[in-house]
């Protein structure tokens, strides 16, 4: 891993399109500015995690499991629905 | 054209409206190419299976008819290039069902849906809000489902077809 030191409003380039700003430092926070063209995804870590975590469990899902709650959806309405 | 997955037997997929999503669902990226099966027993629900390997399948759900408001997520610039959208153009939002913990029914990952757009283009879009939960239950085992003449309110939606 490629580890930078860089003070409060410099700058880091990655590539010809992506620059990372060091904006804010407080406390144990830092703010990074991030631009990047728009068909660069850019996602904090963790939520990009659960999502992973979650597919896989997804992938998992028995046709039975499925049927069971379809045949609930099919008599009737989940119970979170209100009356509209 | 059929293909065999273990759990839905032989498909068909002739009919079957074809979803390509540049570089794949979070964690299974090598699969990029996906077909939307729609079986009655199964409805809401349908199955997205992965073309270049039948045994990988989700299921997947318009999650408007197990929510009290409309689902609506924001797309980013990086969303609307990879879906091709048009100016102004909207998507259809398919949540992906887990499966239940410890016996409880499925449930709908609010923060990861699908994005397909009219072209059959679909991406997996992140949704930074709190009020997006990963596990939304599509019913609850504690509460009964049925609540009388009202209940088959939301069964409307069996009719939407997309893509």
């Amino acid at each position: 891993m490629l580890i930078l030191t860089r003070k409060l409003g410099e700058n880091i380039r990655i590539g010809d399109n992506v620059r990372i700003i060091v904006l804010d430092i407080k406390g144990g926070q830092v703010k990074l500015g991030i631009d990047a063209p728009a068909s660069v995804a850019v996602h904090r870590e963790e939520i990009y995690e659960r999502i992973r975590e979650e597919n896989r469990r997804a992938s998992g899902i028995s046709s039975r499991a499925l049927r069971e709650v379809a045949q609930i959806f099919q008599k009737g309405r989940p119970p979170t629905r209100r009356p509209t | 054209m059929r293909i065999a997955n273990g759990q839905l037997g032989e498909i068909d997929v002739r009919s079957a409206p074809a979803l390509h999503i540049p570089g794949g669902l979070i964690g299974f990226e090598d699969h990029e190419r996906y077909y939307l099966i729609d079986r009655e027993e199964f409805e809401p629900f349908r199955w997205l299976v992965a073309a270049d390997d039948p045994q990988l399948a989700f299921a997947v759900v318009d999650p408007d008819p197990f929510l009290d408001e409309p689902y609506v997520v924001a797309l980013t610039e990086a969303d609307r290039t990879i879906l091709d959208l048009e100016e102004g153009e909207g998507v259809r939002l398919l949540a992906l069902v887990s499966p239940g913990e410890r016996g409880e029914p499925p449930t709908l990952n609010l923060k990861g849906p699908i994005a397909v757009a009219s072209n059959g283009i679909a991406r997996q879009i992140l949704v930074y809000s709190s009020k997006a939960p990963l596990r939304h239950p599509t019913s609850s085992a504690h509460e009964p489902v049925r609540r009388g003449a009202r209940g088959r309110q939301g069964v409307g939606v069996l009719d939407r077809r997309a893509a």
